[in-house]
């Protein structure tokens, strides 16, 4: 008899011989568990999902060469609004999941997907705050390397009362993630040197170090530039001049409007009451008044409690469409009038006004010898009062194709995007449109949004009535035939 | 299957999804919601299956041990194997029947009411899609089921094993991923979504077909399986 046969070993290697069984199932488990999570095969078969992404996405998504970290601050639940921050989470969290599938190379990962809820996770949100200075919440952050964008939900969802009506996430999402991964970062110069708001300055009224943080979120990069001494950089997308106090000397101006004309440059000026910038004279070729006046409202919805103007009035474009949408204010501080074709612009310029005051307001011109504000017919300018004009030149080429020339939104509200005011929403969705349309940002891709559906049922108490009672019906059958099983056992 | 108290569970059962389908049904009507009323529904599926699956499985072998008639059940010519794979089969199958039940709940709406929209609750992909899962799911959750039943003699603590288990299937990647998992959030993050069961549901109801699902329920359950009959083996 072998020692294996013995009674004292055959039961320890019985024992054993289970164990290592255990061992080797478990060991094929994870392997198959691993390999399976890695290499896949995943397909939309039902052909109509709102997530499905476009063969454009799928293209870039497919031709990624840098990793994208994408971080979601949307918390789970939020009091103030449950229902529309669960939707947007909801939408977003299906569409990234999309992406992150679609970015796959060889089992590895191209782009990952991080949800942080501030509330629950202030740890990591902190950490957020430190390392890629965002302290937003219901934000989607695209980050690649250095360059990092933030979306927002206005870009993500379309608004209408403050209802979500259209969902337009690949568009927002894929424009992103070329910003952030195609490796180049906007330049944003802001004039200096004439007392304008300054980006370094942390002070709540004449300081932009705000939204020059949110520049820098949105993959943009915000420099100083002084004119007195050198022309517009070669790297300016845009220039930005906000409030100065001072006049721009001639030769100033005259490098303005080579940047300008010779260079399809992008200007947005941002002008206070009650001073003169010395852009006047250079404005008017583009067809854009600025006069000395200052714009009064009486009417108690459009000033706030603090006494700060509130503009309702927009137009229909592609600048102002997000405040029309979403109903929402901008607030400011002053206004003055901008008025678009008083004068004669430079021949092929369109001009459009963007925003004005209320009916009840006015613009006061004798402000400087009269003490109290007063309304003058024959003399002030009665409302609305536009606020702000977009000019732009562009030509049609022979084959019919149009090409873009210069661009300069003039604005008669200095502060709006002091630190005082840039928080406000309706002063930040401006303030981005603006440049977004100035970049032409929104044009990288361009994927028609879909309708957000809502699904309710016309049922009235009577049919829910009877329901409560038709719905038991399988449970009763159960019932019965359990009956029936029973007594066909029994006898 | 033919036990009074399977009647009795499958009863309860479809009296609780009919009431899980009514307050869903009331809530459609009060006001309007941005996901359809099919997907909601199936949005509840762990609720009863935390309750039903061990109800349905607590008996299967521990009741055998404690009246010692799996003893006489080994000596018939047939294996272990054989006895677990027969057991989880008619508890699988019955557990989809019951389910199949459910599927009767949007036509019964659409029958005894008038202007009710029929493409909103008779929304065939999602209600194929939710039962497909719904089934694959199963396999799993009743394996776990035999095994706890193989475990212990007593009814009782197989079934509460199995609430504790399911529960962690269910809800536990959700509960850890909402965690703060410093260091280990970035290792974790993938597991996490391959085990995590509302994802793979919310990819069925959407109609996607996706391979890591299959894997994970199918080999899963054979692995729980094997240690249920190597469990057996072992006591018998």
């Amino acid at each position: 008899m072998s020692r294996l046969d013995d009674f004292r070993y055959a039961t320890p290697i019985r024992k054993l011989n289970k164990f290592v069984q255990l061992l080797l199932a478990l060991c094929l488990f994870v392997g198959i568990n691993t390999l399976a999570s890695r290499y896949y095969w995943r397909e939309d078969i039902s052909g109509r999902s709102v997530f499905a992404l476009s063969p454009e996405t799928l293209a870039y998504l497919g031709a990624l060469k840098e990793h994208v970290d994408v971080i979601v601050t949307i918390p789970s639940s939020d009091a103030s609004g449950e229902e529309q921050q669960k939707l947007l989470r909801r939408y977003v969290k299906n569409l990234l999941e999309e992406y992150r599938e679609a970015a796959r190379r060889d089992g590895e990962e191209m782009l990952s997907v991080e949800y942080v809820d501030p509330y629950r996770n202030p740890r990591r949100a902190e950490e957020l705050a430190r390392n890629l200075h965002i302290d937003q919440s219901n934000v989607v952050i695209f980050s690649c390397g250095r360059r990092q964008r933030v979306v927002t939900p206005s870009e993500i969802m379309d608004f209408s009362d403050l209802e979500p009506v259209a969902f337009k996430g690949e568009q927002a999402f894929t424009s992103a993630l070329l910003e952030t991964a195609s490796g180049i970062t906007p330049v944003v110069y802001f004039t200096t040197g004439h007392g304008e708001m300054s980006i370094a300055d942390v002070t709540p009224n004449r300081g932009l170090s705000v939204a020059a943080q949110q520049l820098r979120a949105r993959n943009l990069e915000p420099r100083l530039l002084d004119l007195s001494g050198q022309d517009v950089p070669e790297d300016a997308a845009l220039v930005v001049v906000v409030d100065p106090q001072g006049q721009f000397l001639p030769q100033e101006t005259v490098r303005l409007r080579r940047y300008l004309e010779e260079r399809s440059g992008r200007l947005v000026v941002l002008l206070g009451a009650r001073r003169q910038s010395g852009l006047e004279r250079f404005l008017m070729r583009w067809g854009i008044s600025v006069d000395d006046m200052i714009v009064h409202e009486s009417g108690p919805e459009s000033l706030d409690s603090g006494g700060a103007l509130l503009v309702r009035s927009f137009a229909d474009s592609p600048v102002t469409s997000i405040l029309r949408r979403n109903n929402a204010p901008i607030v400011a501080g002053q206004a003055r009038p901008i008025l678009a074709g008083q004068m004669a612009a430079e021949p092929g310029t369109r001009l459009t006004v963007l925003m004005a005051s209320s009916a009840k307001s006015w613009a006061e011109i004798g402000w400087r010898s009269e003490p109290e504000p007063v309304f003058t017919a024959g003399k002030d300018l009665p409302g609305p009062i536009p606020l702000a004009v977009l000019a732009q030149t562009g030509a049609r080429s022979g084959a019919g194709i149009y090409l873009p020339g210069s661009r300069v939104i003039a604005v008669g509200l200095g502060d709006i995007i002091s630190n005082n005011y840039i928080s406000s929403f309706g002063n930040q969705a401006f303030f981005f449109s603006m440049l977004n349309w100035m970049l032409d940002r929104e044009q990288v891709i361009s994927i028609d949004p879909t309708p957000i559906e809502k699904y309710q049922l016309s049922l009235s108490r009577k049919e829910l009535g009877r329901l409560a009672l038709l719905l038991c019906l399988p449970a009763a059958a159960a019932a019965i035939l359990g009956l029936l099983s029973a007594l066909i056992r029994r006898y | 299957m033919h036990a009074p108290s399977t009647y009795v569970a499958s009863v309860l059962f479809l009296l609780l999804m009919a009431a899980i389908y009514y307050l869903l049904l009331s809530q459609y009507a009060a006001e309007q919601f941005s996901v359809p009323p099919t997907e909601m529904f199936f949005q509840a599926f762990w609720l009863p299956v935390l309750f039903m699956v061990p109800l349905l499985t607590m008996r299967s072998l521990a009741e055998e041990r404690r009246l010692h008639t799996l003893e006489t059940l080994l000596s018939a010519p047939v294996s272990t194997a054989e006895v677990i794979l027969s057991k989880f089969a008619a508890s699988w199958i019955f557990y989809c029947v019951l389910w199949l039940g459910t599927m009767l709940f949007p036509a019964i709406t659409i029958y005894g009411t008038s202007g009710v929209d029929q493409r909103l609750l008779l929304d065939l992909p999602v209600l194929l899609g939710g039962f497909s899962f719904v089934c694959l799911s199963g396999l799993l959750f009743i394996a776990v089921g035999i095994l706890s039943s193989t475990l212990t003699r007593s009814q009782l603590v197989a079934g509460m094993l199995c609430f504790c288990i399911l529960f962690i299937l269910l809800l536990g990647p959700k509960l850890i991923g909402s965690q703060e998992l410093g260091l280990w959030s970035d290792w974790l993050r993938e597991p996490l979504q391959y085990f995590d069961t509302a994802r793979h549901r919310e990819s069925f109801i959407r109609g996607v077909f996706d391979t890591r699902p299959l894997f994970y329920y199918i080999t899963n359950s054979s692995l729980v399986l094997a240690i249920a009959a190597l469990i057996v083996e072992s006591k018998s």
